[in-house]
């Protein structure tokens, strides 16, 4: 495996993520390292192998729709770094 | 050195001297600042929370847990504190809830003094990755104590706490407490919720603890474990009662040494022939010792990384700058204050990840990563399953080398993932595992052996794990 330089920048594109100039280099050997040592699991026969999702015998768990506890709105909004009365403010998407 | 806390016993049956214990392991921690074991110090909260004990206990209330002085990972939320992951990403955030593990805990008298440093988003193994600095071996610190919940290992290997909430996902626990010759256990997936634990490889986590030995371990394991409504894949398994305390091992056992466990390259022979004399010592207490294998095992920890990164991709999306925590202030568009903010807000390690995870996770390499490694998962699962037909439980080193130095391996990756070789299988099979201290290298720096066992089964393999701290003494 061989992960290039376009593909560090379209990766950290798509995980959201601006990386410097001089950063870019530096994550492509990263993960040219990490992914060359991934790769001895091609060694591994895995053929007729169920891929395990969970470890436990998970079964689906269903509550009843009622209202619980709720986050009171003035503790969901204090921390936000940027807000109005009653909302979270992003910059304008549209202008 | 710090003097030492009176126990939690001794502070159950005194309650009027909970407050002076509780400020005095305050202030140790404060003059043990250089290792950096906490980064938020919760001074008020606890004092208040020692006199409301006090109070409870002498009016009378049973408090199993009455006495006990705590720390907690800060990956891990109580409700109006500061919660910072070790990251700059989440800046002064205050947590809007408590973690069950921690409501449990109080509830039952025990009082937090801090939250601890860890690797950010306890992705690390070194404890060298927080945004709040990196955390020092008390035993010589110019080492690592090993991570991601170092904070927490120091803090109970320093004496500023009785025990300590760390969390784990690949052996953030056992493998620090190995490095700071204190006890640390990895319950069984599941065994105890993980609402309230900053999730990172959500398969994989696990709130985890550390003590100055086994029987603390169980006490706090006790009162924290159980199902909990608010986390779907914590275990309905009956918590067993422990009110008694670990209690002596009178059967006796089938002890497996899996070979693969000791031939790793680069392996400190001390820690071979320390963990090969613990298996003496369990032989000579009449267990039988029987050689088994886990060959799939040498390849963990691909399987481990791939499905980490590729769980904390997904996990670490909700980091965005909009909500809560520290936005860019150079943001002025909607895509800027993602990607400015994510870009600066999180460490080199944590971008690193979430990079190979999205990666794994893409069109054309989803089968031949995230997949395949799944099914090496099952295979990993599957061989433990099978040697536990043969054994009752496992014994091993818990880390191929003691303690590195700090610096060590920060630019190199893979040699830094390679040193949680032996505790991630425990942690993709969902097992539970203990590390004890069991000696000490040349240069005086703690050697751990771990005991696995099936699922479900920790007061075992704490009973086997006592009688090593019984039958070893390691040299503080």
């Amino acid at each position: 495996m061989n992960v290039s330089r376009e593909e560090v920048i379209k990766v950290a594109e798509l995980a959201r993520l601006k990386l410097r100039e001089e950063e870019i280099d530096k994550f492509q050997r990263d993960l040219n390292s990490c992914f060359n040592y991934f790769d001895q699991l091609r060694q591994v026969n895995t053929e007729g192998v169920e891929p395990l999702h969970h470890l436990l015998n998970l079964r689906n768990v269903t509550e009843a729709d009622e209202p619980g506890e709720c986050l009171p709105r003035e503790v969901a909004l204090r921390d936000a770094p940027d807000r109005t009365e009653e909302f979270f403010r992003m910059p304008r998407v549209i202008d | 050195m710090s003097i030492p806390l009176p126990s939690p016993e001794h502070l159950r049956q005194n309650p009027i001297q909970l407050t002076k214990a509780v400020s005095d392991a305050l202030k140790q921690a404060r003059d043990g600042e250089h290792l950096r074991a906490f980064i938020t110090l919760l001074d008020d909260r606890a004092l208040v929370s020692a006199e409301n004990v006090c109070a409870r206990l002498q009016a009378g209330e049973k408090l199993p847990l009455a006495g006990w002085i705590l720390a907690v990972k800060d990956n891990i939320a109580i409700r109006d504190t500061r919660l910072t992951c070790g990251s700059k990403i989440l800046g002064d955030h205050q947590a809007t809830f408590t973690a069950t593990a921690v409501k449990r805990l109080e509830a039952a008298g025990a009082v937090i003094i801090g939250k601890t440093n860890l690797d950010q988003f306890a992705m690390g193994s070194s404890s060298e990755m927080s945004y709040y600095g990196e955390v020092r071996n008390p035993h010589d610190p110019d080492r690592v104590p090993g991570g991601s919940s170092g904070g927490s290992a120091v803090a109970v290997a320093a004496g500023f706490c009785h025990a300590a909430l760390g969390s784990e996902t690949g052996g953030s626990v056992r493998q620090p407490a190995a490095f700071c010759g204190i006890a640390g256990l990895k319950p069984t997936y599941g065994r105890v919720s993980r609402y309230g634990l900053v999730a990172f490889g959500s398969s994989l986590d696990q709130i985890s603890f550390f003590g100055r030995d086994c029987a603390s371990i169980l006490s706090i394991l006790s009162v924290a474990a159980g199902v909990d409504p608010r986390d779907s894949t914590s275990a309905p398994e009956p918590v067993a009662d422990c009110s008694k305390g670990l209690l002596p091992l009178h059967r006796k056992l089938r002890i497996g040494i899996p070979a693969e466990y000791f031939q790793t390259e680069g392996m400190d022979e001390s820690i071979v022939s320390a963990t090969r004399n613990s298996a003496e010592e369990l032989k000579a207490l009449g267990h039988s010792l029987v050689d088994v294998s886990l060959p799939t095992t040498a390849h963990a920890i691909p399987v481990y990384y791939v499905l980490a990164v590729a769980e904390a991709s997904s996990n670490l999306a909700r980091f965005d700058g909009a909500r809560y925590g520290w936005r860019n202030p150079q943001a002025n568009s909607v895509a800027d204050v993602y990607n400015l903010t994510r870009g600066e807000g999180f460490g080199d390690e944590v971008r690193r990840r979430i990079m190979m995870g999205t990666y794994v996770l893409s069109a054309g390499y989803h089968d031949a990563y995230y997949k395949k490694a799944q099914r090496v998962r099952r295979l990993i699962f599957e061989e433990f399953l099978s040697v536990f037909k043969q054994v009752d439980v496992l014994l091993a080193p818990t880390t191929p080398t003691t303690a590195f130095k700090i610096g060590e391996k920060i630019d190199d990756p893979v040699a830094m993932y390679l040193s949680d070789i032996f505790t991630v299988p425990a942690n993709l099979a969902g097992i539970p595992a203990v590390s004890v201290p069991i000696g000490c290298d040349e240069r005086g720096m703690p050697i751990g052996a771990q005991i696995m066992g099936p699922h479900f089964s920790e007061e075992l393999i704490l009973q086997v794990a006592s009688q090593l701290e019984e039958r070893i003494e390691v040299a503080s």
